[in-house]
């Protein structure tokens, strides 16, 4: 963005920005702000609100992440690709693997006996 | 972009709207030091359909509204004031997301109890008061257009105030100059005694400036190191002494010399360390609306050339030249805090 940009008015003194980045910034920070104010509104009277620093913004925007930090991991029995410490998942597969506990392997291991993987 | 991020979406966001109203430029005071000519009078009938078809018109967007109440002096058109804000509440049924926060400059004057009560109950929540020292002192500088003093009634109204069992703020504003500084030990120690224990009141001391009135060039205002030691000095005591409320200092640091005596925004200035502050007049959603429907950034240099960027019509629709509004603005891109502050300086 260059040192300056463009702005308009529209007939109810609505503020017109034409270059799509700076709308795009001033779209998250306004999200922010706006969950503040609500905040704000349902506050008794006599408590302040004191104003975090705004949050780095999301540009550029970051890396996609690596897929070796992925918390995603195949469930063998099933297929299906499941979050690692998904309790719901595992107990639906209770007792397939076998191992302690019938789960998806015991105390250190996953889809195994005892730390075996 | 080097402007502090979240004051720039708020300066540009849509969904806030600020709006200076002038009900009246009439006054029924004439201070030594103002800068104001009293040219115009009551804000016309169509001019306040005009704010209040604007505010109707934006309302289904907004979040938060902001009404300034300036003049002249305000309450000369309490029947203006009312009915905006009558038409705020109502607006407000419709619309329970739409957040109005009121304030007023006023001599307090005409601030009697009864219209005190009404303005709270119609969201007026903040005040500005201005003083000009102990009464000996405030009665020579604040005076009533006949001559007449002014300090008895004044504070009378602000001590009733204290009786009034509603949320509200009230900024006591002390001119400070040569002449009274002295005084002023004593004015805020009588402050303290009668407000210190209501964190609603708060002191705001404020140098004397030249803001381009007829007397401009016999002001005794502060100027050199000395006077700002001085000054500085008053601070500390006030401090000291007004310890629920808290105290407002001026926003300089030292008292300004004659060749920077230029005005500096009249709006309230911050207790400690904030980033730095942006004018009403430098934001993309705020205007004054004068008693004739012009649409102006400044309420100093109201009459300036470069003021006046606008105008309202009676539907509520706005024409706004951006070519005259953007240079008011411009401390939002370059992030200077100077620009931010008062963009006025260098404009003119």
């Amino acid at each position: 963005m260059g040192d300056k940009f463009e702005i308009r008015f529209d007939k109810l003194g609505n503020v017109i920005i034409d270059d799509p980045e700076l709308q795009k910034r001033l779209k998250y920070v306004l999200e922010l702000h706006g969950e503040l104010v609500l905040r704000m509104k349902n506050l008794p009277p006599g408590f302040q609100v004191v104003l975090p620093q705004p949050q780095p913004l999301p540009f550029p925007r970051p890396k996609p992440p690596n897929p070796a930090d992925c918390p995603m991991v195949m469930c063998d029995p099933c297929g299906k690709i499941r979050l690692i410490n998904d309790r719901a998942h595992d107990e639906r597969w209770q007792g397939i693997d076998g191992g302690p506990g019938g789960m998806h392997g015991g105390p250190g291991g996953t889809h195994g006996s005892p730390g075996e993987l | 972009m080097q402007a502090n991020e979240d004051a720039l979406a708020r300066a540009l966001s849509n969904s806030i709207l600020g709006l200076t109203l002038m009900p009246t430029e009439a006054c029924n005071f004439r201070c030594t030091y103002c800068y104001e000519d009293f040219a115009l009078g009551k804000m016309s009938p169509a001019v306040v359909r005009g704010v209040k078809n604007l505010i109707a018109a934006r309302a289904p967007t907004l979040n938060e509204l902001y009404l300034a109440w300036f003049g002249g002096e305000p309450l000369l058109a309490l029947d203006v004031v009312l009915e905006v804000q009558e038409h705020v509440r109502e607006l407000q049924i419709a619309h329970p997301g739409l957040y109005d926060h009121a304030s007023m400059t006023t001599n307090a004057w005409k601030l009697g109890p009864a219209v005190f009560e009404r303005l709270v109950g119609l969201g007026v929540g903040q005040y500005q008061i201005s003083f000009d020292g102990p009464a000996a002192i405030h009665d020579t500088k604040r005076k009533r257009m006949d001559g007449k003093p002014t300090f008895a009634r004044i504070w009378d109204n602000v001590l009733a105030m204290r009786g009034v069992d509603r949320d509200f703020s009230v900024i006591l504003r002390l001119h400070v100059d040569r002449e009274n500084l002295d005084a002023m030990y004593g004015f805020v120690d009588q402050i303290h005694e009668a407000f210190g224990d209501d964190p609603r009141f708060e002191i705001f001391l404020k140098t004397l400036s030249r803001y381009g009135g007829p007397n401009d060039a016999s002001l005794p205002v502060l100027e050199g190191d000395e006077d700002a030691r001085r000054f500085a000095r008053l601070q500390q005591h006030a401090h000291g002494r007004v310890a629920p409320a808290g105290i407002r200092g001026d926003t300089r640091s030292r008292a300004p010399s004659p060749a920077r005596a230029r005005p500096l925004q009249g709006t309230a200035p911050v207790t400690g360390k904030r980033s730095p502050t942006t004018c009403y007049a430098a934001k993309g959603n705020s205007y004054v609306v004068r008693s004739d429907g012009r649409l102006c950034k400044c309420t100093v240099i109201l009459d300036h050339p470069s003021n006046t960027v606008g105008r309202l019509h009676e539907d509520g629709t706005v024409e706004i030249d951006p070519a005259l509004a953007r240079p008011w603005m411009r401390g939002l891109w370059s992030g200077d805090a100077g620009e931010l502050a008062c963009p006025m300086l260098g404009l003119i």
